[in-house]
């Protein structure tokens, strides 16, 4: 699709493509910014119908997403406009017609909807959608404030809580825990993202990856941060997330993945490579140390630094989502609710 | 300082104000090189924008614009270049354009694949630098390369990169770069030891990544000589004189820290085989995983029809390719829209796009084709299709230096210049790296050289009559002008004796005919070879070794045991030689056959009881 887009979308465009690639925005301000663009899409951009409004944002979406496939949440921010253009369309022409039903969990799992319909041209839906968008947007800001507020279900005096990685999303939730607590932190090699978690929290203990099995008898929990939630349950981590879950498994130690919805992701893990955001070998392995291969003829060792774990849904007792607790088991549910399946695909 | 000062002066307020705004950067780009199904061009962009820069001007010549607009997209301006011959005239035109405004800007060449973090870091280093001093316009990114860069990277046939640079500030003092490969030691100049400690690295590889500021325009513009970066860098550093100072940065991490330039077919396998491996940024997205065959490490494009049972490792396959049924392909690099056939065998080889290769074909190590291959065709190792239009023996040795998978004999040889401690090669290696060690070799070409003129002078010396007096001073004269001393002259000057003896005599001379013109040679040169030898029996020793060892191959008299008795009597009877160098000798050469023989050992213990009859005689006197 060639599309002209007003000066200032493109550049706000640029800007977050760029951000996107280079990876200097992650995350919540990923989903929010992202957010931004689409609102000024929508509120700039000359469009007439609900078909020709869904055409631009996927533009938009396949752009980000070719720009940085790692960073799930903005496929699923995209989405979740989508969903938002196709329920006011709905919405505003059952108001014409004059009927009122909600949809059913039928009608909803099915994806059906009157596709030849989107063509009718309904003055409101702009500023409807625009609206929309703002308080989804609000709900990412704060999205973290009900996952926080569940702490004092969770987490209990004198427990011993583990964690890695270094998100906001587990700093936010422990430091809302009145009670006395410790955390032990994995240290994440090479990128040492635990010692800045550590640093982060207090009473907090940075443990080698090599030691985690060690400490499992003595943990009572394990809080895991969410790269994104894939739609079998799965839980996309910052490694060595898998391990300590598997060793949580091993000593039977409940395992509570916090996930806002803007990191459900209605994509299945195929290829777990492919979804692992490999770094530099650089950082396991120095080039220069590379051995030789003229002697032997053999290819060079394969050194594969993956900053994502994925754990499986089996090795999950709880989400804590911006919407409450679930099991791994409902995901597929809540994906329902928040996308159409017609939006899947980009 | 420049062409148009003026011009640049009005400009400057403007400048000023864009510098803050954005940081610029400049590709120039000589054709669309793919590696892994993606243009080098997209590399060098990745590298720019990470490192920040807004505005990207990717430079390219009027053949291949239209191409490259296309794969630069919106993520940069397009700048086309008309009639200019080589990079150093597209940065001249650069200049006179004056679109180039920021300073710094990073400056990436076109052949070069590269993936580096945190070059912003080099960018604000630089600015900083070159407030402190403005002459500091040019910092050169490196990295270290270890083994595989020198044995699959750089390029077998051009001299590896020595770059010298002072330990503490960075600026670097030396920069040889050549074009050819020669064995020669690398000369610095005595005026880079200067200020501190100076390392002097062979083990980086250039990135061809630059942060420049302007000036490095004008330079081109200056000198019209500057055909290519290359020529740049050595000239500017060269002229340490005229003030302007390059400075090299060594990446470390964390992150990625890889550069490399294309230069040869050869250095794009090897490439590739490094960005399926993740180095040069994520790997590639692996397009398509067929079920019908066994793919290892290597990219298939989505495009590609696989045949059942196809065999592919380590390989790059392109857009639309066909390939055949049981087909076998590692190390192969196939382009987009190539046909291969049932069966075919492809190993460390490339095939240009749209090539056919018939069934049962093989195409072994280094071919290059550009043509298609006849069903059943057997290729010899490094063809070329189109071949070179004239072979020579140097196009041969391109060929194989240069193919893709290189020749191994090649590689080893230039990876034991480069080799370092931590090699893991066993004794056998070592040896072989000694014969070849290069400057050894040059030092005995000289020895040969000094041994060669000793000799001629002595037998010219005697065919003209001269006294042994005056050829014993021209000698000393000559030894002192070469640095060397009267020893290492006097093994050629003992072949010179032999040969004036032995040369006049018919092949199956008697030993009473050989001993009795090797006795009046040495007693003519008995002076010369006394001063020569020495009296140090270490020293005459020494000597000894040589005329058993090389001179008896020169000689074949003098393999003779009766002979070599003879001569060893002579010299000692001149007092040429103590009894004490030659009881030494035997004992350091016991298993020379020569020295073994009975003729020879009784001479040595006659010596023996001889040494001790003057000892008991000394002890009794005393």
């Amino acid at each position: 699709m060639d599309v002209k887009w007003p000066p200032q979308v493109e550049a706000q465009l640029k800007k977050v493509v760029s951000g996107v690639s280079s990876r200097s925005v992650r995350g919540q301000q990923c989903a929010l910014e992202t957010l931004g663009l689409l609102r000024s899409v929508v509120g700039t951009c000359r469009w007439k119908t609900a078909r020709e409004l869904l055409e631009r944002i996927r533009w938009i979406g396949r752009v980000l997403i070719d720009a940085q496939r790692v960073e799930l949440t903005v496929g699923n921010v995209v989405r979740r406009v989508l969903l938002i253009v196709r329920e006011d369309y709905a919405q505003l022409r059952r108001n014409d017609v004059g009927a009122t039903t909600t949809p059913s969990l039928h009608d909803v799992l099915r994806g059906r909807e009157d596709d030849d319909a989107l063509d009718a041209q309904v003055p409101e839906l702009r500023q409807n959608v625009i609206e929309q968008i703002s308080e989804l947007y609000d709900e990412i800001a704060t999205s973290v404030d009900p996952i926080a507020a569940m702490s004092r279900e969770h987490l209990h005096a004198n427990d011993i809580v583990f964690t890695s990685g270094n998100s906001d999303d587990v700093v936010a939730f422990f430091k809302a825990s009145r009670a006395r607590f410790e955390t032990l932190v994995a240290e994440t090699a090479p990128s040492m993202a635990g010692h800045r978690l550590a640093a982060r929290l207090p009473n907090a203990t940075v443990v080698p990856e090599a030691a985690v099995y060690a400490l499992m008898s003595r943990v009572h929990k394990i809080v895991l941060p969410a790269h994104a939630v894939l739609a079998n349950g799965a839980l996309l981590t910052p490694s060595p997330g898998y391990l300590l879950a598997l060793a949580a498994k091993q000593h039977k130690v409940p395992v509570i993945g916090l996930a806002p919805l803007y990191r459900l992701c209605p994509q299945y893990p195929h290829d777990p490579l492919d979804l692992a955001d490999l770094h530099s070998p650089q950082d396991v392995l120095p080039y220069a140390l590379l051995p030789s291969s003229v002697k032997h003829d053999t290819p060079p060792p394969q050194v594969l630094n993956p900053t994502l774990d994925l754990v499986p849904p089996d090795l999950i007792d709880l989400y804590l989502t911006n919407t409450g607790a679930h099991q791994p088991s409902y995901v597929y549910r809540l994906l329902a609710e928040l996308y159409s399946p017609l939006d899947h695909d980009l | 300082m420049g062409k148009h000062p003026n011009k640049r002066d009005a400009a400057a307020e403007v400048v000023v104000v864009e510098q803050e705004a954005c940081l610029q950067g400049v590709v120039v780009s000589d054709g669309l090189v793919e590696v892994c199904g993606r243009a080098v061009l997209e590399y060098s962009l990745d590298v720019l924008e990470k490192a920040g820069a807004l505005d990207i001007l990717v430079l390219c010549n009027e053949a291949n614009a239209g191409a490259v607009a296309d794969a630069v997209g919106s993520r940069g301006r397009v700048l086309e270049f008309r009639g200019c011959g080589s990079a150093g005239d597209v940065l001249r035109e650069l200049d006179q354009r004056g679109v180039v405004k920021s300073d710094p800007f990073i400056m990436v060449s076109g052949s070069s694949a590269c993936a580096i973090d945190g070059l912003e870091k080099v960018v604000a280093a630089h600015a900083e630098r070159k407030k402190k001093n403005p002459e500091a316009t040019l910092t050169v990114v490196l990295r270290e390369g270890g083994r595989r860069a020198a044995e699959r990277i750089r390029p077998t046939l051009k001299d590896d990169l020595v770059v010298a640079y002072e330990a503490d500030t960075r600026r670097v003092v030396a920069w040889h770069d050549p074009d050819s490969w020669s064995t020669a030691c690398v000369e610095l100049p005595l005026k880079v030891l200067g200020g501190g400690a100076v390392e002097v690295r062979r083990d980086l590889v250039d990135t061809g990544v630059d942060v420049c500021s302007p000036e490095v325009l004008w330079r081109y513009s200056e000198n019209f000589d500057y055909q290519n970066r290359r020529d740049f860098v050595a000239n500017e550093v060269a002229n340490l004189e005229l003030g302007q100072r390059a400075h090299a940065y060594v990446l470390e991490g964390p992150g990625y820290a890889y550069g490399a330039r294309l230069e040869d077919p050869r250095g794009i396998d090897a490439v590739a085989q490094d960005v399926l491996g993740g180095w040069a940024g994520p790997p590639p997205p692996i397009g398509r995983r067929p079920r019908n065959a066994i793919v290892v490490a290597s990219f298939v494009s989505p495009t590609t029809i696989v045949g059942d049972g196809c065999e592919i490792s380590r390989s790059v396959i392109g857009e639309d390719v066909v390939l055949g049924d049981g087909a076998k392909l590692s190390h192969a690099h196939v382009a987009s829209g190539c046909r291969v056939g049932n069966r075919v065998h492809i190993t460390r080889a490339i095939l240009g796009r749209g090539v056919v290769v018939g069934d049962d074909a093989v195409v072994p190590r280094g071919c290059v084709l550009a043509h298609g291959v006849a069903p059943g065709t057997i290729l010899a190792e490094y063809t070329r299709l189109p071949g070179p239009e004239e072979e020579e023996d140097d196009d041969i040795a391109n060929l194989r230096a240069t193919a893709p998978g290189g020749d191994p004999e090649l590689e080893r040889r230039k990876a034991d210049l480069w080799r370092d401690d931590w090699g893991d090669d066993d004794r056998g290696e070592e040896e072989e790296e000694e014969e070849e060690n290069p400057p050894a070799e040059s030092w005995s070409t000289a020895s040969n050289l000094f041994a060669k003129t000793v000799r001629d002078m002595v037998i010219s010396g005697y065919k003209a009559g001269s006294p042994v007096d005056s050829m014993l001073m021209e000698l000393n004269c000559y030894k002192l002008s070469e640095n060397r001393t009267f020893l290492d002259a006097a093994p050629a000057a003992l072949d010179a004796v032999l040969a004036i003896a032995f040369e006049p005599l018919a092949p199956g001379a008697s030993t009473m005919a050989l001993v009795r013109a090797l006795k009046n040679q040495i007693d003519h040169w008995t002076p010369l070879l006394a001063k020569l030898v020495g009296d140090d029996p270490d020293d005459q020793a020494h000597s000894l070794s040589s005329l058993a060892t090389d001179l008896a191959h020169v000689h074949a008299p003098l393999a003779n045991p009766d002979v070599f008795r003879a001569t060893l009597q002579l010299l000692y009877d001149a007092d040429v030689l103590t009894d004490e160098a030659i009881l030494e000798f035997a004992a350091l050469n016991a298993n020379n056959p020569l020295v073994a023989s009975p003729q020879v050992a009784s001479f040595l213990a006659w010596l023996e009881e001889e040494d001790e009859d003057d000892d008991e005689a000394s002890s009794s006197a005393s």
